[in-house]
């Protein structure tokens, strides 16, 4: 079974994410969010990210927010996934999917998901550029 | 003893991944303590999240003996 929450080298890939969930006749609405990424102009020829992450901490944390949104929206599933270690420009990196009975609190719910993640998981990441420089991104400060 | 864990430019700048301190006392004095030792990084310091045993905490936040404490530099996930 693929687990709905999953932080590691691995990537399931949105296809056999799909492919994998049984019939479910109750969810009128299936959103999907990829993360990936990407170089343009402004990003100053950038070939890959490269992910680290506080492991323990950092599934705990997706844990939660898969709850928080399963609650707070009353969707059906939540799924997120997010790799790590070099992910190339046009690869995705990132995952949410969730399922509800209708788009108004699903598009909701994976809003949420994916900004609580960007916000709350101890995820760092390190643009790597063609000339064989990398520098750390600077996150946002929370409180 | 407390188990201090660093990560992404902070494990870079401090070139280890993890030390160990003796000391008690509240997140907040932990944060002062650690920009004593450290000036160097002393405004990287300001900004970072304290988890004390995986679970983020506040400045008044205390910790004991044994605890483990992440430092989470601001995220940039996704």
């Amino acid at each position: 079974m693929i687990p709905r929450v999953y932080l590691g080298h691995e990537w399931f890939g949105a296809e056999r994410i799909l492919s994998s969930l049984p019939p479910e006749p109750e969810c009128g609405a299936w959103v999907l969010f990829l993360g990936v990424p990407r170089n343009a102009p402004e990003d100053g020829g950038v070939t890959a990210l490269e992910y680290e992450a506080y492991l323990p901490m950092a599934v705990k944390e997706m844990e939660k927010i898969r709850r928080e949104a399963i609650e707070r929206f009353g969707v059906k599933e939540v799924f997120i996934h997010h790799r790590l270690g070099l992910v190339p420009v046009g690869e995705p990196s990132f995952l949410v999917l969730a399922l509800g009975g209708h788009r108004e609190e699903t598009f909701k719910a994976c809003r949420y998901a994916v900004d609580e993640t960007k916000k709350r998981v101890p995820i760092w990441k390190k643009e790597h550029f063609s000339d064989g420089s990398s520098r750390w991104v600077r996150g946002h400060a929370e409180g | 003893m407390v188990r201090l864990l660093y990560f992404s430019y902070l494990k870079e700048r401090l070139k280890k991944a993890e030390e160990e301190l003796p000391f008690t006392g509240t997140v907040g004095e932990l944060r002062k303590l650690l920009k004593e030792k450290y000036p160097q990084l002393a405004d990287e310091l300001e900004r970072v999240r304290f988890a004390v045993n995986d679970e983020y905490a506040k400045d008044d936040e205390p910790i004991k003996d044994g605890d483990k404490i992440a430092l989470i530099p601001p995220v940039s996930g996704g």
